[in-house]
C-alpha cells in the first residue's frame, strides 16, 4: 500500500511540471476515411477542444450530447471548435458516422482505429477532453464525464477567449 | 522498483528546471495507471485469495516529443497480476520502447511500435490493458508519402510475447491511394474513392516431426472505400495461404475473410450494415501459440458493443475459424417538439446482428471435417450454415423529458450458443430476453442521480438476475452503489447478491476509484483459448493520471 | 533523386515479400521413422529414454479434445516412447448434473499452478522448456518431444515392479532406478498411478457442435500419486555408473476405479527444476 501512495503522489507532482505543449503528429482519418493528420488540428486563433470518445462509451455520447445542445451558442460567443476523436476500432467504426449525423452532431469528427492519437495524447480513459488556447498549446484537460461538466468547460472557453489565463489561485 | 521511481523523479525535476531557463528541450508527458486488489475468500462465489493477497497492475507513459523527434518508453509491473490476468505477466520492466524521426515524406520508427492496416483482417498489432492484450512489433517501421494522396507503410519484425518477443518474424506493407488527391481532375468531385493493398508474411522454422510446415506464410488483402454525400461503402477481402497452427488443429486449408460495410445517413437518420465472412483467419507469428497470443491481424466482431453490465453477461467472441453473419443498425431521431419526439426529441436506435457457423463438408469420405494434416474442408463461400452463434437484437429508447429528467430504456433479446463460447457452465444455446432503464434526475446543474434498473430471464444458465444501481455525482466526486442478484438460479445456494460500492475523485486529468464488493465470474474468449476471470471479493483502488 | 531511392526500397521489399511464401503440396505428413521399443523379453531390464507429455484438460473445455487427437496421434508415431498423463485442472474442470465426474488431484491441480499452465488445452514436455516456453499448446508437442528423444544417450533409466492383491485392493510397486554415467546431480523419483478407458461426459465444440459427447473415451487420467506431488529426494552430489536405488510403494485403490484399467507411472525429476529425465510405466495387473 505504501508502494502505491509514494508512486501516486509523485506522478500527481510531475503533473505539475509540464503543463503546455502542442499536439504531437499523427495520421488519423477524417469521416470520409481521408488520412488526416492531427497537426493539422487548428481554429484560426480561437479556443479548440478535443474529446475523445467511442460509440460504446455512455458517458462519452452524454458529453457531447450535452455539447451539442449548447455548441450554436459557444461558437457565436467565442469561435470555439470540438474536434471529438472516436477510438473505436473497426468493430464500431462504422457505426460513428451514422451515430453522429444520426444525432445531428456538428463537431468536427476524427477516426483514430488503433488509437494512435490516444496513446500519442496519454489518454488512459475516456471520455477524456483537452483544451486548447489560440495558439494550439493544450492548457487543460479533464477525464471523465459528470452531468453539468460542460459548464465549468465553457467557463474555461469563455476566459481562453478573452485571453485570460487559465492559472488556478493556490 | 524504487530505482526506477527515482530516476524518473531526477529526470522529470532536471528537466523543468531546464526548460524554466528557456532552451528548447522538447516535451515529456506521459500517464499512468494503476489498479489494485485487496482479495477476501468468499466461498458463496467461488472466489478465492491468491497467495500474495492482492493484484497489482500498473503501467507509466513518457513520451518525448522535439520537433520532428518522438521517443517513448513504457513502465509495467504486476506484483502480481490481478485475477484473470495471465500469471505470465508477472514482473516488472520497461517492455515497450521507441524512438522515431520523420524527414521529408519518411517516418522511420525503430522499437516497438503498434500498427494497422486497412480494416486490420491481415495486421492489426495493438494493445488493450484491460483485456490483457499487448501485440506491439519490436523492429523497424516506415511510413511514406511518395506523392500527395499515397501512403506506404512497411513493418519488420518480431511480436511481443509478455516480457519477451516471439518465435515468429513479422514482414509487412501496405499502401493506400486517395484517388481524388492523385488525379487532380477528380479534386473537387462529390465521389470519394480511396483504394488500399496489403501484403504481410511471417516465418517461423519447421521443427515438427509429424508435419511438413509452411515455413513463411504470406497474406494478403485489397480493400475500398467509397464516399458520396450521405453515403459511403467500405469492404476489405483478405486470403491466406496454408497455415496449419494449434488454432485450426492443423489444417492446410486457405484462410479466407471478408468484410463489407455500407452507411446512409442525414439529420436526425443513420443507417448502418454490414456482412462478414471468416474461414480460417486466425494468423499468428507464432503457430504453437495460445489464441490469445501472437496475433498478427485482428477480426471484426460484427456485433454492437455493449456498456449495461447484464447486456454483457453473453459477450460475443469472434470465432476465427470459421464464422458468416450480418449486422444492421438504424438510428432515428423523432423531432423536438413533435407528439411523439416531445420538447427535446427522442432518439430511437435498433440493432440486429446475426451469426451463423459457416457450412463445411468433407472432402472426401475418408478426411473429417477439420481432420488435422488434411485440406479440412470444403466451404461454399456465400452459404450459411444452419448452426447460429449469436444472435442480438437490441432496442433502445432515449429521451429528455425537461431540464431535470432524462430516461432511456433498452430491450435485448439474445441467442448464445455456448458450446461455442464456453463459458465454463456448460448448456447448449442460452436464450435471454433483458430489460433496462436508465434514468438520470438533475438537482442542480451539476449535481445529479443516474438509477439503473436491469432484469435479465432466461431459462438456461444461472437463470435470472436483477440488478439496482444508484450513481450520484457532483463536482469532483461520484458515489455509486449497485446489487446485482442472481435470485433465479436453478442451484439455491447460489442465488447471490453482488453487492458493490465505489467512491471516486476527479481532478482534471487525475482519477482515483475506491470500490468494495463482489464481482462475477466471466469468460473472455479469443482464438481458440477462453481466459476466465473468476469472481472476486474485496477492495480494489484504480488511479490514473495523465499530464 | 530522394524519391527514387526511397521508390527503389519499396519496391525491392514488395519482391522480397512475393517470394515470402511456402505452399506445400499433399501429402502434408511426413513418414517418421521411429526404432520401436522391444519389450517382449522381461527378464532383463531394456531401459530406453521415453518422454512424458502432461496434457492439461477439462471435461468442459471445447478445444482440449483437439488436444488428445494430436496426442493419440503422437503415440501412433512413438508408440511407448511417449508416456501419456492426462491432468484435469484449471477452470472447465466443473461439476453439475450432467458431469458428475470429478477427475481433478490435488497434484494435478499444484503442477497446474507451479507451472504456470494457465488455460486448457495446455501441456508439459519432460516439463522441460520448448522454444522459450514450459507450458505449451499442443501444437508444439511433436517437435518439442523430438526434441527430447534427440539426445539417445540415456544417463538413467526406471524398471517398474508391480503386484496386485485382488483380496484387498492393495498394490505393492517396487521401483529401481539405475545411473549409466558417472556425475553429480540431485534427483528425486517420483511415482503417480493413472487410470484409463474411462466413459464419461466431454464437450468437443470442434467435432461435435450440436451436443456433447455423452460417452467419451478419457484416456490416461492421472488419478493421484504414491509419493507426494514432487516425490522424494533419491540422490544428492555424486553419482556413480551402474548405481541402483530401489524404492517400494504401496497403495490401496479406490473401489470406484477399474484395477484392470490402470497404471503406475514412475520418473526421475531434477529436484530443484523439476525437469523429467525418464520414466516408466506399467500395469497394475502385469
Amino acid at each position: 500500500m505504501k508502494k502505491i501512495l509514494i508512486v501516486a503522489t509523485i506522478f500527481f507532482n510531475i503533473n505539475l511540471l509540464f503543463a503546455q505543449s502542442s499536439i504531437p503528429s499523427v495520421d488519423v482519418k477524417d469521416i470520409n476515411g481521408n488520412i488526416f493528420n492531427t497537426s493539422q488540428i487548428s481554429n484560426d486563433g480561437k479556443p479548440i477542444i478535443i474529446d475523445f470518445w467511442s460509440t460504446s462509451c455512455k458517458p462519452c455520447i452524454k458529453e457531447l450530447i450535452a455539447i451539442d445542445e449548447n455548441y450554436e451558442d459557444w461558437k457565436e460567443e467565442t469561435g470555439v471548435k470540438v474536434y471529438a476523436v472516436s477510438i473505436d476500432n473497426t468493430r464500431s467504426v462504422n457505426r460513428v458516422a451514422p451515430l453522429v449525423n444520426g444525432k445531428g452532431w456538428e463537431f468536427e469528427i476524427l477516426l483514430d482505429v488503433n488509437s494512435d492519437f490516444k496513446r500519442a495524447m496519454n489518454v488512459v480513459n475516456i471520455p477524456h477532453r483537452f483544451l486548447l488556447d489560440g495558439n494550439g498549446k493544450v492548457v487543460w484537460q479533464h477525464t471523465s464525464y459528470a452531468e453539468g461538466d460542460e459548464e465549468e468547460l465553457y467557463e474555461l472557453v469563455k476566459k481562453l477567449a478573452a485571453g485570460e489565463s487559465l492559472e488556478e489561485k493556490h | 522498483m524504487k530505482k526506477i521511481i527515482l530516476l524518473f523523479t531526477i529526470l522529470a525535476f532536471t528537466f523543468s528546471s531546464l526548460q524554466s531557463q528557456n532552451a528548447d528541450l522538447g516535451q515529456i508527458h506521459g500517464n499512468f495507471q494503476m489498479d489494485a486488489q485487496l482479495y477476501n475468500n468468499d466461498s458463496l462465489i467461488g472466489a478465492n485469495v491468491p497467495s500474495e493477497k492482492m493484484g497489482l497492475n500498473s503501467y507509466a507513459n513518457f513520451n518525448y516529443t522535439r520537433g520532428k523527434f518522438n521517443a517513448g518508453i513504457r513502465y509495467e509491473g504486476y506484483f502480481p497480476a490481478l485475477n484473470g490476468f495471465d500469471a505470465k505477466n508477472n514482473g516488472v520492466g520497461i517492455p515497450y520502447k521507441y524512438a522515431s524521426y520523420t524527414s521529408e515524406d519518411l517516418t522511420v520508427t525503430v522499437g516497438n511500435f503498434y500498427e494497422q492496416f486497412g480494416n486490420g483482417l491481415v495486421l492489426r498489432v495493438y494493445e488493450d490493458k484491460a483485456l490483457d492484450y499487448d501485440y506491439a512489433l519490436e523492429g523497424v517501421k516506415l511510413n511514406y508519402k511518395p506523392y500527395k494522396g499515397v501512403y506506404i507503410k512497411a513493418v519488420y519484425g518480431k511480436q511481443r510475447y509478455y516480457w519477451n518477443t516471439g518465435t515468429g518474424l513479422v514482414r509487412g506493407i501496405d499502401g493506400e491511394f486517395a484517388i481524388n488527391d492523385i488525379i487532380e481532375k477528380l479534386a473537387d468531385k462529390k465521389t470519394k474513392l480511396t483504394l488500399g493493398g496489403s501484403f504481410v508474411s511471417k516465418y517461423q522454422a519447421d521443427k515438427d516431426p509429424i508435419y511438413k510446415l509452411p515455413e513463411n506464410v504470406g497474406a494478403s488483402a485489397a480493400r475500398i472505400n467509397l464516399y458520396r454525400g450521405k453515403f459511403s461503402l467500405t469492404g476489405e477481402y483478405a486470403y491466406k495461404i496454408n497455415d496449419p497452427s494449434g488454432v485450426n488443429d492443423k489444417i492446410y486449408k486457405p484462410g479466407e475473410a471478408l468484410i463489407v460495410n455500407a452507411t446512409y445517413s442525414q439529420k436526425g437518420l443513420g443507417i448502418y450494415a454490414s456482412a462478414k465472412r471468416v474461414d480460417n483467419m486466425s494468423f499468428q507469428s507464432d503457430r504453437n501459440a495460445d489464441g490469445k497470443d501472437l496475433n498478427i491481424n485482428s477480426l471484426p466482431d460484427i456485433t454492437k458493443t455493449h456498456s449495461y453490465a447484464l447486456l454483457a453477461m453473453y459477450p460475443y467472441a469472434i470465432q476465427p475459424n470459421g464464422e458468416i453473419g450480418f449486422q444492421a443498425e438504424v438510428i432515428y431521431k423523432i423531432k423536438k417538439k413533435s407528439l411523439l419526439g416531445g420538447k427535446y426529441g427522442t432518439t430511437i436506435d435498433v440493432n440486429y446482428s446475426r451469426v451463423h457457423n459457416i457450412q463445411e463438408t468433407q472432402i472426401n469420405d475418408t478426411i473429417a471435417i477439420g481432420e488435422s494434416g488434411s485440406l479440412g474442408y470444403n466451404s461454399n463461400f456465400f452459404e450459411f450454415s444452419k448452426e447460429v452463434f449469436f444472435s442480438d437484437l437490441n432496442i433502445e429508447i432515449s429521451r429528455k423529458f425537461n431540464k431535470k429528467v432524462k430516461a432511456t430504456v433498452v430491450y435485448q433479446n439474445l441467442v448464445f450458443n455456448n458450446s461455442v463460447f464456453n463459458n465454463g457452465n456448460y448448456h447448449k444455446t442460452i436464450y435471454s430476453d433483458v430489460a433496462i432503464a436508465d434514468i438520470t434526475y438533475k438537482f442542480t446543474s451539476r449535481k445529479a442521480l443516474r438509477t439503473e434498473m436491469q432484469w435479465l430471464r432466461t431459462n438456461q444458465d444461472k437463470g435470472e438476475w436483477g440488478m439496482l444501481m444508484l450513481e450520484y455525482s457532483m463536482p469532483h466526486w461520484f458515489f455509486s452503489v449497485w446489487d446485482m442478484y442472481n435470485y433465479g438460479n436453478p442451484e439455491e445456494n447460489k442465488q447471490v447478491h453482488y453487492y458493490y460500492g465505489a467512491v471516486g475523485y476527479i481532478n482534471k486529468a487525475n482519477r482515483i476509484q475506491i470500490g468494495y464488493g463482489r464481482q462475477r465470474e466471466g469468460v473472455i474468449c479469443a482464438g481458440g483459448v477462453c481466459r476466465y476471470v473468476p469472481a472476486s471479493n474485496g477492495l480494489s483502488v484504480s488511479i490514473t493520471s495523465s499530464f | 533523386m530522394i524519391m527514387k531511392k526511397y521508390t527503389i526500397i519499396i519496391v525491392s521489399l514488395l519482391i522480397g515479400f512475393s517470394y515470402s511464401c511456402d505452399k506445400i503440396e499433399e501429402p502434408f505428413k511426413e513418414i517418421v521413422d521411429v526404432t520401436p521399443v522391444d519389450t517382449s523379453n522381461t527378464t532383463t531390464r531394456v531401459y530406453v529414454k521415453r518422454v512424458m507429455v502432461e496434457d492439461f484438460t477439462g471435461h468442459k473445455c471445447t478445444y482440449c479434445p483437439a488436444a488428445h487427437r494430436e496426442l493419440d496421434d503422437l503415440i501412433a508415431v512413438y508408440g511407448s516412447k511417449i508416456v501419456p498423463l492426462t491432468i484435469h485442472a484449471g477452470d472447465f474442470t466443473g461439476l453439475d448434473a450432467e458431469f458428475i465426474t470429478d477427475f481433478t488431484t490435488t497434484e494435478g491441480t499444484a503442477i497446474y499452478t507451479d507451472f504456470q499452465v494457465g488455460s486448457t488445452p495446455k501441456g508439459l514436455v519432460d516439463r522441460t522448456i520448448y522454444d522459450g516456453n514450459l507450458s505449451l499448446f499442443f501444437s508444439a508437442w511433436g517437435a518439442a518431444i523430438q526434441q527430447q528423444l534427440a539426445d539417445t544417450l540415456i544417463k538413467v533409466g526406471v524398471f517398474i515392479e508391480n503386484s496386485y492383491n485382488d483380496a484387498n485392493r492393495e498394490l505393492t510397486s517396487e521401483i529401481s532406478v539405475e545411473f549409466f554415467d558417472n556425475y553429480s546431480d540431485t534427483l528425486s523419483l517420483a511415482v503417480y498411478y493413472l487410470q484409463d478407458s474411462i466413459i464419461a461426459p466431454q464437450i468437443d465444440g470442434a467435432q461435435y457442435p450440436n451436443d456433447h459427447v455423452h460417452d467419451y473415451e478419457h484416456k490416461h487420467v492421472l488419478r493421484g500419486s504414491l509419493s507426494g506431488t514432487y516425490g522424494e529426494e533419491i540422490i544428492s552430489g555424486i553419482i556413480t555408473k551402474n548405481q541402483i536405488i530401489e524404492k517400494t510403494y504401496k497403495l490401496t485403490l479406490d473401489s470406484e476405479f477399474n484395477e484392470d484399467k490402470c497404471t503406475i507411472v514412475a520418473f526421475v525429476l531434477d529436484t530443484e527444476t523439476k525437469e523429467i529425465l525418464n520414466v516408466e510405466e506399467l500395469e497394475f495387473k502385469h
